[in-house]
């Protein structure tokens, strides 16, 4: 199973929006959200002719290696359960048991 | 079918890598729009109104922002003194025992106040 595969099959049983809603709440509760938001406006604001491809690229940069490693784990924890259900199902709720 | 771990592991690092591009992608388009809509004027009211003020001592719409020196100070009907806006209701509650939500005690001092002149 490729990866671009069980993301389709992720989007197609609503887990990817279950994950990416989980993703925004955790990041909102700690904060972090609020701080690359302040970091975005205040790029945005100094270089009043930034366009958008450029904006964003600095801000996934900074999002990428500043993102709490407790979020960035308890995600991917998530993110494997709901990976182990779409392949094989019996054995996921057998590890569940367990 | 089973998954070797280090292809879940790689599999679930790039999920989360799409998922947080994603919400970064989000976050921009909202903030780049809004500080480019700050840069234009409004067609409503044909003002830069979306751009908010950073000025000190003033709030996001530049307006004044009340510092003690730049309250406006009225005169008490009842003792006269220039009591400050804030605490003019306060004040009036306890001036001489009268209350403003008494409208028999502030009807009184008005009539007070014109007896007063009359003399």
């Amino acid at each position: 199973m490729t990866a671009e595969r069980i993301s389709e099959q992720l989007h197609e049983n609503g887990d990817y929006e279950r994950l990416a809603n989980e993703l925004e709440y955790k990041l909102e509760t700690c904060g972090w959200a609020s701080q690359l938001r302040d970091y975005t406006r205040g790029i945005a604001r100094g270089n009043t002719g930034i366009d958008f491809k450029n904006l964003y690229e600095i801000t996934l940069n900074t999002a990428t290696e500043s993102i709490p490693d407790t979020v960035k784990m308890g995600m991917i924890k998530d993110i494997k359960s709901s990976v182990l259900k779409l392949a094989s199902p019996n054995e996921a709720t057998e590890n569940q048991k367990t | 079918m089973s998954m070797q771990p280090t292809s879940l592991a790689a599999i679930s690092c790039t999920i989360f890598e799409d998922l947080l591009r994603d919400y970064t992608h989000e976050l921009t388009q909202k903030i780049h729009r809004m500080s480019k809509l700050a840069l234009q004027k409004c067609e409503r009211c044909n003002t830069y109104c979306r751009q908010h003020c950073t000025k000190p001592g003033f709030d996001i719409y530049a307006n004044n922002i009340q510092t003690p020196s730049s309250i406006p100070y009225y005169q008490c009907l009842s003792c006269r003194r220039e009591i400050a806006a804030s605490r003019y209701a306060a004040h009036m509650e306890k001036c001489k025992g009268r209350s403003l939500s008494s409208a028999t005690s502030y009807a009184s001092l008005l009539d007070g106040d014109s007896a007063n002149d009359d003399e």
